[in-house]
């Protein structure tokens, strides 16, 4: 529709223009760019380049192949859903940093080299950033803060990896890398936005802290653009098969314990783009099918899960279990529209998940990699026990809190949001086609509605839910943190202090006393040469003068321009001698 | 906590579950072919990360919410949430007349 603009443009644009629209106008003034931008998707073709010649290199700021395809309709569609749930926003600078957030997301996909994603990369963290600072608050600012230094440390990564292989090889094309260290090291910018165990605490840290809105965005873009990389870049790299089953059992293990609902959901984003990492370190044809399409899907339930209880901390003004109980009479539809993306996490059938979850672990057991199959299933039942049951139990369920719950209304563009949502969950979970028919690596092969997988799918979740219901009162949630990862550079924040910052201002401190104190030498000097070689030697110096009267002004001055022509000549021969010898 | 019509469709769904295992794998080479795989890795993955979530992770991993000095604030919903800033409010509202009528009291 609009030629070869690459699509995150017309989202970046939309930020630049919104301020600018009337107030009451601009959350709809929003959905103009996603829309415009899905309209334009339809258009694409494959193959479609636009290029920018910038110095001695070919810039190429949009790039179509099918992989980008996938995540471009997602990311698109995601932003158009979102935006509707943040209509009722009063919040200027939140709603612009979404819209960049998310066409810096829609950039890097699109980016056809490596310069142009890593641009877009860096713009994707400080938009992201503001979407935690909206809050206000002084632990989401500092929240933020850690947040942003955590994703500098990995676009640094990136910079260092992708500078050292246009060092090594004279290109910047983004393509499969060879095992070189300086794939190494992008491998390790993108490990980072992927939220790969070490490397995840930032989300369990940030997202909590987000706005309600923000943090819906949040879900969206910054892993599954990692998935996006990993996938281009890194496809069959066993040591991701590995990495991701430690983040999928890693993510569910934490996800047990939290209390903030939302980071119950966080560390869940931890363990499912476990999965996805792992069908792109088994690297076939079905994995890298059965990992792009669970991006997909995750986006499309993550974002709901995130809607359903950004629903509830707008009601109720409370997000932790342990505060929050027996609301299902209040806010039922919110219940019904968690419980639908609560069972597409889950893969249950007929839900979205249960089309691509299967289809990865399913490419493992093609691949032989009998160990990844069993910590997957492990980590399907984590997900089920901590999402699908325990925090809508203690949510809607339970036992009421000792301080009552007051119940706000919703405005109605939220339910409307949750409701394209939930429709979207169901509709791809019983009609895969139109997404199987787009998926990167060739025709699927894959039927998720088959006897087996039926079996799996509903025998996986009701003998958890079973267990779960005689040992409900185990896992009662807790008034308590976590440590993480975090705990390495949280703590050690002072000591870094100590040792980098603070050296360095005393130094300078030291400086500016010296400088001060040689100054005012100087002008003592300066003022009464006499008096100041007096006070040196400790010596009266006899100045000829009539008994009673202190020196002319004419005799100072003439004394200090001795002094300095006197200094300029010892300086004068003492440079000579320097440079003769 | 589930009356008995849920207890009983549960039930129903929990052994029409395994119905599905028939026809059974003829000639199963995984262990994730032979019958009652899942429902086993249900019952039996849920307990076990269960038990070692609650029971070996969180006495090592648990921290109290002020263990980074920043518990209050950090669940201050009140610039998200009309309920919590009308619970903020209420709270500001029900401390400052109570010591403004102390005030009145004493002039008086």
């Amino acid at each position: 529709v609009f030629g070869a603009i690459p699509p995150g443009l017309i989202l970046i644009l939309g930020a630049l223009v919104l301020p600018l629209v009337p107030k009451a106008l601009r959350g709809w003034a929003f959905l103009v760019p996603p829309a415009l931008a899905l309209l334009h998707l339809w258009g694409l073709e494959d193959g479609t380049r636009a290029t920018w010649a910038f110095a001695t290199y070919e810039l190429v700021p949009l790039h179509v192949d099918a992989l980008a395809m996938v995540f471009g309709w997602i990311f698109a569609l995601v932003a158009l859903i979102a935006g509707v749930y943040g209509l009722h926003l009063k919040d200027t600078g939140q709603q612009v940093s979404a819209l960049l957030y998310a066409g810096s997301g829609l950039g890097a996909v699109f980016a056809g080299e490596l310069f142009t994603l890593l641009v877009f990369w860096e713009v994707m963290a400080f938009a992201s950033a503001w979407l935690v600072w909206a809050r206000r608050t002084e632990e989401a600012y500092a929240s933020a803060m850690r947040y942003l230094f955590v994703h500098l440390f990995g676009g640094s990564l990136l910079m260092g990896g992708i500078l050292w292989h246009v060092a090594e090889t004279g290109s910047i094309a983004f393509e499969a890398f060879e095992a070189t260290g300086a794939a190494w090291l992008i491998l390790g910018g993108f490990a980072v936005n992927a939220a790969v165990v070490p490397l995840h605490a930032w989300i369990a840290d940030a997202y909590p802290r987000g706005t309600i809105t923000g943090s819906v965005f949040l879900s969206a873009f910054t892993t599954k653009t990692a998935v996006y990389t990993l996938a281009r870049g890194f496809a069959g790299w066993e040591i991701l098969a590995f990495a991701g089953v430690l983040m999928a059992i890693y993510g569910v293990l934490y996800a047990i314990l939290v209390n903030d609902i939302r980071r119950v959901l966080a560390y869940h984003i931890v363990s499912q783009v476990g999965f996805m990492v792992a069908g792109i370190g088994v690297g076939t044809a079905m994995a890298l099918n059965g990992a792009t399409s669970h991006a997909y899907t995750h986006i499309l339930y993550k974002g709901l899960l995130f809607m359903a209880t950004g629903a509830v901390i707008y009601a109720t003004g409370k997000s932790r279990m342990t505060e929050l109980g027996g609301l299902f009479r209040q806010i039922p539809w919110v219940f019904w529209a968690y419980m639908v993306a609560a069972l597409s996490i889950s893969s249950a059938p007929f839900f979205s998940g249960f089309i691509s979850k299967p289809m990865t672990i399913v490419a493992a057991e093609y691949a032989d990699m009998p160990t990844v199959v069993l910590l997957l299933h492990l980590a399907s039942v984590g997900t089920f026990l901590s999402v699908g049951l325990k925090l809508p139990y203690y949510t809607w369920f339970g036992k009421a809190p000792a301080e009552p719950v007051t119940v706000k209304p919703i405005p109605w563009n939220i339910y409307a949001a949750m409701a394209i949502g939930a429709g979207l969950n169901v509709l791809l979970g019983v009609w895969p086609t139109p997404l199987y028919d787009i998926l990167p690596a060739g025709p699927v092969d894959f039927d998720p509605y088959a006897l087996p997988y039926l079996k799996k799918g509903f025998q996986l979740l009701l003998f958890t839910a079973f267990v779960f219901f005689l040992i409900v009162r185990f896992l009662k949630p807790k008034a308590m943190i976590q440590l993480d990862t975090d705990l390495f550079y949280r703590r050690a924040a002072q000591p870094a202090w100590n040792l980098t910052v603070v050296p360095i201002v005393r130094f300078f401190a030291w400086g500016e006393r010296v400088s001060w104190q040689a100054a005012s030498v100087v002008a003592q000097a300066g003022r009464d040469p006499v008096a100041w070689l007096q006070g040196i030697t400790g010596r009266p110096i006899t100045v000829v003068t009539a008994p009673g009267e202190t020196p002319s002004t004419a005799f100072r001055v003439s004394m200090t321009a001795m002094m300095v022509v006197l200094l300029g000549a010892v300086a004068g021969l003492l440079t000579l001698i320097a440079l003769r010898g | 906590m589930m009356s008995n019509f849920w207890k009983t469709t549960f039930g129903i769904a929990l052994v029409a579950s395994l119905l599905l295992e028939f026809p059974a794998d003829p000639a199963p080479i995984h262990a994730w072919d032979y019958p009652l795989f899942y429902a086993l890795t249900g019952l039996l993955g849920c307990l076990a990360l269960s038990f070692l979530a609650k029971g070996v992770l969180a006495p090592a991993l648990d921290r109290p919410e002020e263990f980074y000095g920043e518990a209050d604030a950090e669940y201050d919903w009140s610039t998200e949430s009309p309920a919590a800033a009308e619970a903020k409010a209420a709270r500001a509202a029900g401390t400052h007349p109570g010591a403004g009528r102390a005030d009145h009291g004493g002039e008086g």
